[in-house]
C-alpha cells in the first residue's frame, strides 16, 4: 500500500510540471502581451490612450523578456519560494487572489457534489427497483437532459426564468446587504439561497451518468441468486434491498469521485462566469484575455494540483476497497 | 386500466415539460421590436446646461448676500458629537459654488453600481468623480477652474501660474498646498523609478516642465519653449496627477523615511518591489487607479471605504470643497456601492432589474440597447446616451505609396475618391449594422467638439451610382466587353485587396462587404481580406503592397484635441499614409514626401501650440479637417454611435444632463441626487 501510495505521489511530479508548461505556452501564444491587452481593453472602451503607455508597461514589467524567462522565473520562485508571482493587473501576490477565491470555487464544487449525490443515489435507485416503469423514463429523459443542455446556457436560462418570476435577480453569492457583514446565521442562509442556483446548475449535467451507474450496478446485483433467497426467506423488500445489493452497488459509484473533481471545477468556471459569482473563474478569464501570464499560469496550476488529488484520493479509495489493484502495483 | 391510466400520466408530463421548454426559450429569444424610444433621436439631442459653477465671491457678488453653509444630516450629527469640525471650518475660504443641471437636491441615498471586478473601480475615479485641476465647461467650449480657482498665462505662453483654493482640505482634515503638487512633482513624476516616461503635455521641446513653488497656494509651472495649449490639455481627459497626498506618502518615500522603516510596511501589504508598494498606497503609476488604497486621503466628493471581494463601499468626504447655490455642502448622495459582479452577464441582469443608479461601463452595449428599452418601465430607469465618441469607424484608407504605379496614380487623383465615397451606401451600414444608431458622416471631430461641422461631416457622402460612374467615366477607366468591371490604364481589371482590421470596429467586416456590394455596381472589385490589428499594422505601415485599408481613426472627443499622429502627418501610424507619417516625423529625411494639402497639414500642427488665441487656434483645427475631408484623406464611413455607450440611470435620480460625454467629471457629480 506505502509503495503504491508513493508511486502514485511521485507521478505527480510530472504531471504537474507537465501542466504548467503546457499552459504557460498556451498562455503566452497569442500576439502581444500584457502591455498591449491592457492598452487595447482601454481602447475598446472608448478612451484616448497615451501612445507611450505600451512602450511604458513594458518596461515596468519586463515584458520584453521572451515566454521561457517568464516561466522559468516564475517556476523557480514556486520551487524555492513558495511565491506565484505577482499579477500584472491587479498589481497583488498572485497568491493573495487565489486565497480569496478559492474557497469560494471549492464551496460551489462542494455544493454541486453534495446535489449531484443526493438526486442521482435515489433516482438510481429508484429506476433499479421499478425498471422499465414511466418514472424510469421520465428520470432518465430529464437526466439526459441535463447532460445535454450546456451549463452556460443552462444558467443564463434559469436566471432569466427566475427574474422573470420573481422580478429579483439572483447572482453572485450574497445579497448587497450581507456581503460586508460578518458571519451569522442570516448571512449562512442569504448564502444558501444564492448557492442552490450554480449547485444545480453544474450537478445537473453530473447527475445522469451517476444515475445510469447506480441503476446499472443496482440491476446487476438485484438479479443475483442471493437477492431471491433473501426475499424467499421472507425477508424485507426494504430490507433486502438496503443491506446487501445497495451497499455492493454504490461501491463504484464512490471510486468515480475523483473523476467527476475536474467536471465539476472546470463546470464551476463556467457558471461562476455567467452568475457573476466572484470565484477563481473570473480572474482566470480575466487573466487570460489580459495576459496577466502569472496570474492564469497558477490558476491552472493550482487546478490540476486539486483536480490530481482528487484522481489521488480515487485511486487511494479503489485500492482500500479492491485488493487486486493493491497487489498489481 | 393501469396502463391508460400511466399513458395519461406521461402525456400531462410530457407536456408539462414541453410548455416549460418553450416558456424558457421564448422568453430568451423574446426580441419584438419595442415601440420607438420616447426619447429625441440622437444626433438632434439638445443638452441644455443649467449647470454652472462659480466661485464664492463672484456669485455673492452677483445675487448680492452672502451664502450660509449647510450640510448632510450624517454629518451634523458627526459635528456633534466632535467627530468633525463644522461646516465652516471644513469648507474652503475659496468655496466653489456649483448651480444644479436642474434644481437643489435632497441629501441622502446611495449611488449603486454593478462592475465586473474590482480593477473598474479605476474607471469611476477618471470619468466620474476625478477632480482635476481644471476641467472643459460643459458645452465644452472654455476651460473653468476646478481644483484650481485660477490660473494666468504668460506673455509669452511659456509658464502658467495657477492658484489653489485657500482652506482647501483631504479627506483627512490635512490641508491640500501646494505642497502636494510639489512632492507629486519632486518625488513622483521626477522619480523615474514610478515614472519611467513622463506625461507628453509635460514634455515640451525634449525637456519636462519645471515646477516651482511660489507661495503655500500658488505653483509656477514653466516651459522652455511657447506651450499655449498646456491649460486645454489639462482640461482633457488623459492628465497626469498633478498633487498626491504628501502628508500621508512621505511615510512611505525613502527621500522622507528610511526604508527600515518601510520595509516592514511593504511586507505587511505583500509588496517585495518598493515601486509596486508606492504605486499602491499612491495610487499613482501605470497599472494602478486612485482608489485602489482606501486609506488614502482623497479630494473627490466620495471616498473609498471599506472592501473585501465582493463590493466597495464608498462614503461622502466631510471635507468636500464645493456647495450648490444655497450653500449646502456637496455631495447629496451620502453613500456609494460597487458590486464587484464577475461578468457582464450578471452586471446587465443586475441594471435591467433596476438596481443600478446610473452607470455605463460593463453593462450598456449596442447590442444590449434594445433589452434595457424593453425593460426600462419595469426597471425604473431611463436611457441616456453619450454624445462623444469622434472615432469614425469603417474607415477606408488608400494606399498612396502604391508600388503598382498604375494604382498609385489612380489613388492620387482626387474624383477617383471622390466616385469610391459616393458609391457607399452609408445608410444601409448604419441601419443594418448600427440599427441606426451612429451617424453617416467623414472624418471630422466629434459632434461636442467646437470644430465639428456638419457640411464636412456628410460632403460626398450621399449615395450616389450615377455620379459614381459619372466621375469614374471622365477619369478614362473603361468597362470590359461584358460591362462587367472597369479596367485599370493597363487594361487589367480593376480589382482592389482591402485589409480589414476585425474584432473592433466589431461591424468592420461586415460594413466592408456591404460596400463591396455596392462598389460593384459601379466596376470595382473589392477583395475584402480580414486581419487582426497585429498583422494589419504591420502589413500597412512596411510594405506598399496593399491596395485598401480598412479600420477605425480617432479624430476628437470632446474635451481633447484632436492633435495627434491619426490625423495628422507626424508619426507612422498617420492612418492616411504610414509613408508620409515617416516624413513628418523624420522632418522629411526618410518616408516618402506628401502632396502640398498634407505639407499644410503637418504645418498646422506645429503652428497651432504657439498661436496665441483659442479663436485663432480653432480656426486651423477647423482647416486641418477641412483639408482632410476635401481632399478625402481617409473616406469616412460611420461616426458618434451615441447608443453604443448610453447610461442606464434610474428615474429618480436627478441633475444629470439629457446627454452626457464620457468625461462625466466635467459635469460635477457631486450635484446629482435621488429625488423623493
Amino acid at each position: 500500500m506505502f509503495r503504491f501510495l508513493l508511486r502514485r505521489f511521485l507521478l505527480m511530479i510530472p504531471t504537474l510540471l507537465a501542466v504548467s508548461f503546457i499552459s504557460f505556452i498556451i498562455i503566452e501564444l497569442p500576439p502581444g502581451d500584457f502591455a498591449t491587452a491592457y492598452v487595447s481593453e482601454l481602447e475598446s472602451m472608448g478612451q484616448m490612450v497615451d501612445p507611450n503607455m505600451i512602450e511604458d508597461l513594458r518596461e515596468y514589467y519586463g515584458l520584453d523578456e521572451p515566454w521561457h524567462a517568464h516561466y522559468f522565473i516564475w517556476l523557480r520562485n514556486i520551487v524555492f519560494h513558495g511565491d506565484l508571482g505577482r499579477s500584472l493587473m491587479f498589481n497583488k501576490p498572485v497568491s493573495r487572489i487565489i486565497l480569496e477565491k478559492l474557497p469560494w470555487s471549492m464551496l460551489i464544487s462542494l455544493g454541486s457534489f453534495i446535489f449531484v449525490y443526493i438526486v442521482a443515489i435515489p433516482i438510481g435507485t429508484f429506476s433499479a427497483t421499478h425498471q422499465y416503469s414511466i418514472r424510469d423514463y421520465i428520470f432518465t429523459f430529464i437526466g439526459f437532459i441535463g447532460l445535454a443542455i450546456p451549463n452556460f446556457l443552462f444558467a443564463l436560462i434559469l436566471m432569466w426564468v427566475y427574474f422573470i418570476y420573481t422580478g429579483n435577480v439572483s447572482v453572485g453569492l450574497f445579497s448587497t446587504e450581507f456581503m460586508m457583514v460578518p458571519w451569522s446565521l442570516a448571512r449562512f442562509w442569504d448564502l444558501v439561497k444564492h448557492l442552490w442556483m450554480p449547485a444545480v446548475v453544474i450537478g445537473t449535467a453530473g447527475t445522469c451518468g451517476l444515475i445510469r451507474l447506480m441503476r446499472a450496478n443496482l440491476l446487476d446485483e438485484l438479479q443475483k441468486p442471493y437477492v431471491m433467497v433473501a426475499k424467499s426467506k421472507g425477508l424485507s423488500k426494504k430490507r433486502v434491498l438496503y443491506k446487501y445489493p445497495f451497499r455492493v452497488a454504490i461501491n463504484p459509484a464512490i471510486s468515480t469521485i475523483g473523476w467527476m473533481l475536474p467536471g465539476l471545477v472546470s463546470g464551476e468556471l463556467l457558471v461562476s462566469l455567467v452568475l457573476g459569482i466572484p470565484t477563481l473563474a473570473p480572474m482566470f478569464l480575466d487573466g487570460l484575455k489580459n495576459q496577466d501570464m502569472y496570474l492564469a499560469g497558477s490558476i491552472v496550476l493550482v487546478l490540476s494540483i486539486l483536480t490530481v488529488i482528487g484522481t489521488l484520493i480515487s485511486d487511494i479509495l479503489l485500492a482500500w476497497v479492491d485488493p487486486r489493484i493493491r497487489e498489481s502495483v | 386500466m393501469k396502463g391508460e391510466n400511466t399513458m395519461r400520466k406521461l402525456v400531462l408530463i410530457l407536456l408539462g415539460l414541453a410548455l416549460v421548454g418553450a416558456f424558457a426559450f421564448g422568453t430568451g429569444g423574446q426580441a419584438v421590436p419595442d415601440p420607438p424610444p420616447s426619447e429625441p433621436p440622437a444626433p438632434s439631442v439638445t443638452v441644455g446646461f443649467g449647470l454652472k459653477a462659480y466661485e464664492l465671491d463672484e456669485f455673492e457678488k452677483e445675487v448680492g448676500q452672502k451664502l450660509i453653509f449647510k450640510e448632510a444630516p450624517i454629518l451634523k450629527t458627526k459635528v456633534a458629537s466632535g467627530e468633525i469640525p463644522s461646516v465652516e471650518k471644513r469648507l474652503p475660504e475659496d468655496v466653489l459654488v456649483v448651480r444644479p443641471e436642474e434644481e437643489i437636491g435632497q441629501y441622502g441615498g446611495t449611488w449603486k453600481w454593478a462592475f465586473t471586478k474590482e480593477r473598474d473601480v479605476w474607471g469611476t475615479h477618471w470619468y466620474m468623480i476625478g477632480e482635476y485641476m481644471v476641467r472643459y465647461s460643459p458645452d465644452f467650449k472654455d476651460v473653468v477652474p476646478n481644483v484650481a480657482k485660477g490660473w494666468k498665462v504668460s506673455d509669452d505662453a511659456k509658464s502658467v501660474t495657477f492658484y489653489l483654493r485657500k482652506g482647501m482640505k483631504w479627506s483627512d482634515g490635512d490641508p491640500f498646498d501646494v505642497d502636494d503638487v510639489m512632492f507629486w512633482y519632486d518625488d513622483v513624476l521626477k522619480n523615474d523609478d514610478i515614472s519611467p516616461t513622463k506625461d507628453a503635455m509635460l514634455m515640451i521641446g525634449g525637456e519636462l516642465a519645471k515646477f516651482e513653488k511660489i507661495d503655500t497656494y500658488t505653483f509656477k509651472v514653466s516651459f522652455n519653449q511657447p506651450n499655449g495649449l498646456f491649460v486645454e490639455e489639462l482640461a482633457g481627459l488623459w492628465v497626469p496627477a498633478m498633487f498626491l497626498p504628501s502628508h500621508y506618502l512621505k511615510a512611505f518615500h525613502p527621500t522622507y523615511t528610511s526604508m527600515d522603516k518601510i520595509e516592514p510596511l511593504m511586507k505587511e501589504k505583500g509588496f517585495d518591489q518598493w515601486r509596486d508598494f508606492f504605486v499602491y498606497m499612491s495610487g499613482t503609476g501605470k497599472g494602478s487607479f486612485r482608489g485602489s488604497n482606501v486609506e488614502r486621503p482623497q479630494i473627490e466628493a466620495w471616498v473609498p471605504a471599506e472592501r473585501n471581494e465582493f463590493m466597495q463601499k464608498w462614503e461622502r468626504n466631510p471635507y468636500y470643497w464645493k456647495v450648490d447655490t444655497e450653500g449646502n455642502q456637496l455631495p447629496y448622495i451620502d453613500n456609494m456601492e460597487t458590486l464587484f459582479l464577475g461578468s457582464n452577464d450578471a452586471a446587465t441582469m443586475k441594471a435591467i432589474a433596476g438596481e443600478v443608479s446610473n452607470q455605463r461601463s460593463y453593462v450598456t452595449s449596442l447590442e444590449n440597447y434594445t433589452t434595457f428599452m424593453e425593460n426600462r418601465v419595469k426597471g425604473d430607469y431611463r436611457i441616456v446616451p453619450s454624445l462623444d465618441s469622434g472615432t469614425n469607424m469603417c474607415t477606408i484608407f488608400l494606399n498612396y505609396s502604391h508600388k503598382d504605379p498604375v494604382l498609385k496614380e489612380l489613388f492620387l487623383d482626387i474624383n477617383f475618391r471622390i466616385a469610391l465615397s459616393h458609391a457607399i451606401n452609408r445608410d444601409e451600414i448604419a441601419n443594418l449594422l448600427y440599427k441606426g444608431e451612429v451617424a453617416v458622416s467623414q472624418v471630422v471631430p466629434g459632434k461636442l467638439t467646437p470644430w465639428y461641422d456638419e457640411g464636412l461631416a456628410k460632403l460626398y457622402t450621399e449615395f450616389d451610382i450615377d455620379k459614381s460612374n459619372k466621375l469614374l467615366d471622365e477619369i478614362g477607366l473603361k468597362w470590359d466587353s461584358k460591362h462587367e468591371y472597369r479596367l485599370r490604364k493597363d487594361g487589367a481589371r480593376l480589382k482592389l485587396v482591402n485589409l480589414v482590421v476585425t474584432g473592433w470596429p466589431t461591424q468592420n467586416v461586415e460594413a466592408q462587404e456591404l460596400i463591396k456590394g455596392t462598389w460593384k455596381k459601379i466596376g470595382i472589385e473589392l477583395v475584402n481580406k480580414p486581419m487582426g490589428t497585429d498583422v494589419w499594422v504591420p502589413k500597412v505601415q512596411s510594405t506598399g503592397e496593399h491596395d485598401l485599408a480598412a479600420y477605425a481613426v480617432a479624430t476628437a472627443n470632446a474635451g481633447n484635441l484632436p492633435l495627434h499622429g491619426q490625423v495628422f502627418p507626424i508619426a507612422v501610424h498617420f492612418r492616411t499614409s504610414p509613408q508620409w507619417g515617416i516624413w513628418g516625423a523624420t522632418g522629411g529625411e526618410e518616408g516618402e514626401e506628401p502632396p502640398a494639402s498634407i505639407k499644410r497639414m503637418y504645418d498646422i500642427f506645429n503652428e497651432v501650440r504657439n498661436v496665441p488665441t483659442v479663436a485663432e487656434r480653432n480656426t486651423l483645427i477647423e482647416e486641418a479637417f477641412s483639408i482632410y475631408v476635401e481632399n478625402l484623406w481617409g473616406i469616412g464611413i460611420v461616426q458618434d454611435t451615441p447608443r453604443g455607450t448610453y447610461r442606464v440611470t434610474k428615474n429618480n435620480f436627478r441633475n444629470m444632463p439629457s446627454a452626457v460625454s464620457s468625461t462625466c467629471s466635467i459635469y460635477h457629480c457631486a450635484t446629482w441626487f435621488f429625488k423623493n
